[in-house]
């Protein structure tokens, strides 16, 4: 009974084996070539990759470019790289259509071209991407490739921010810091600062300092000040470190080294 | 010769002598850095991303990134509004720590192996190293250190005799002369903002 259990048991595993290589071969070598990517043995994870993009699958289109651009395992060539994000980015996956549009934008391994741009990221942005999203807010901050539409950046940043990017949501406590494509609100700054802060983000953490140091859309709070800008100024932020000697100076020994413990004890939030 | 000779020549100029590097120390920091770098890189369960992450840490605190950016746009920094130097210097530095963590950082196996140490001009030192791989051939790098305020700090680095700062200064001249330093924040925002290797499917 015992012994035909297992046999059965056997048979089925083979079966199932050799169905799931059968069905999805291309499956099987993405992941080898993703094991030796994360181990760091880029020319395995070329090697792997390189002929299931050939044979059009997207996702490995988009990592053979990711590979070319960063030149691992393989020199670094942009054009290389935004070939492969072009075909992937047709074929409709998302990333590859971001990063296209970021060639498209610096003109890295293609001709620059914001409309081209704009148009990619709507699409990779409708389908959810955040980081498309908030390039998107840029260009319509910035007037690139069309014209400047502070409102638009703003629900650009709006949608961004509100899937946890921390980048859009720097961004939108500048908005609501100048009333700059929306009304001016300096509680809602300190909302949307403190969660990119949260995440880590230097600038956010800066900019979070000085609400806290001028009490502006927050209660006054000298240590939460330095705390915050002394994170900021640990990455290497420069008008943070400007701020963190200002702060310092005016606070004591004492009360630096409280900030300073504080800020050592700190741990960023996932997203 | 003519670029190394230059290099020489830019660095050289202009700068306030510091107070004398002790011997050897640059090697050691040097050292100090890689054997931090090494223990991320012997570090099991980590990600690709957060080994990458770590290494951005090691260089950030190895970098002088506010001397190699300036260096890098030279008199163009004048030019720039006080926003506009702050955007780039930001900009710039996180540029310089993801394209060198993601140059340097991921390798499996990777060693560092120091060579030589040699002064370079009035203020400076260059420590030779060897960075050797388990596959591929080994790289070249050398990294030109210099004391600023009392501590040790890279100002630029030559991969296999190409320098990183005169690169970077070449590329961007003739981007700056085009569209400004406007131009280039755009530029180096684009090459941040870009998304990394990826196992998600379409959706």
């Amino acid at each position: 009974m015992k012994n035909t259990n297992s046999a059965a048991l056997g048979l089925i595993a083979a079966a199932a084996l050799i169905l799931s290589v059968w069905v999805s071969p291309a499956r099987a070598d993405f992941e080898a070539g993703w094991q030796a990517y994360q181990r760091g043995d880029f020319a395995a994870a070329l090697k792997e990759w390189r002929p299931l993009a050939q044979s059009n699958d997207a996702r490995a289109q988009y990592n053979l470019g990711i590979l070319y651009d960063q030149g691992k395992g393989v020199d670094s060539d942009f054009e290389q790289a935004t070939a492969w994000w072009q075909k992937a980015a047709l074929a409709g996956y998302a990333p590859a259509q971001h990063n296209l549009a970021s060639s498209l934008i610096s003109g890295d391994g293609v001709e620059q071209d914001y409309k081209a741009a704009l148009e990619w990221l709507n699409k990779a942005s409708d389908k959810g991407l955040a980081r498309s999203s908030y390039t998107l807010g840029k260009m319509y901050h910035y007037g690139l490739g069309v014209t400047k539409d502070v409102e638009r950046a703003f629900a650009q940043f709006l949608k961004a921010g509100e899937q946890g990017y921390a980048r859009a949501q720097y961004n939108l406590g500048k908005t609501y810091r100048d009333g700059d494509g929306t009304e001016k609100n300096l509680v809602e700054a300190v909302k949307w600062y403190r969660k990119a802060a949260e995440q880590g983000y230097a600038k956010a953490q800066s900019s979070l300092g000085v609400r806290y140091a001028r009490g502006e859309g927050v209660a006054k709070d000298e240590m939460q000040a330095l705390m915050w800008t002394i994170l900021a100024a640990n990455q290497g932020l420069k008008r943070a470190v400007d701020d963190r000697a200002y702060l310092a100076k005016s606070m004591g020994p004492e009360k630096l080294a409280k900030a300073e413990k504080l800020a050592a004890d700190w741990k960023p939030t996932a997203k | 010769m003519f670029m190394f000779v230059l290099v020489g020549a830019m660095f050289g100029a202009g700068t306030i002598a510091q107070a004398e590097a002790e011997s050897g120390g640059a090697s050691r920091f040097i050292r100090d850095l890689g054997d931090q770098a090494i223990q991320v890189l012997q570090t099991p369960d980590l990600t690709l991303e957060q080994r990458e992450d770590r290494f951005r840490d090691i260089l950030r605190q190895g970098f002088n990134l506010d001397f190699i950016g300036r260096f890098v746009i030279g008199n163009h920094w004048r030019k720039a509004s006080a926003q506009q130097q702050a955007d780039y210097q930001q900009l710039f530095g996180e540029y310089i720590l993801q394209t060198y963590a993601s140059r340097f950082g991921g390798y499996a196996g990777e060693k560092l192996a120091i060579s030589e140490e040699k002064p370079a001009g009035k203020t400076d030192v260059v420590v030779r190293t060897r960075i050797n791989r388990p596959s591929g051939s080994p790289i070249n790098a050398d990294w030109r250190v210099r004391v600023t305020d009392g501590r040790y700090g890279i100002i630029d680095v030559m991969v296999q005799g190409v320098s990183m700062v005169l690169t970077h200064r070449q590329e961007f001249s003739g981007l700056i002369k085009k569209s400004g330093v406007k131009g280039l924040i755009q530029l180096l925002s684009a090459r941040v903002d870009k998304l990394p290797a990826t196992t998600a499917m379409a959706k």
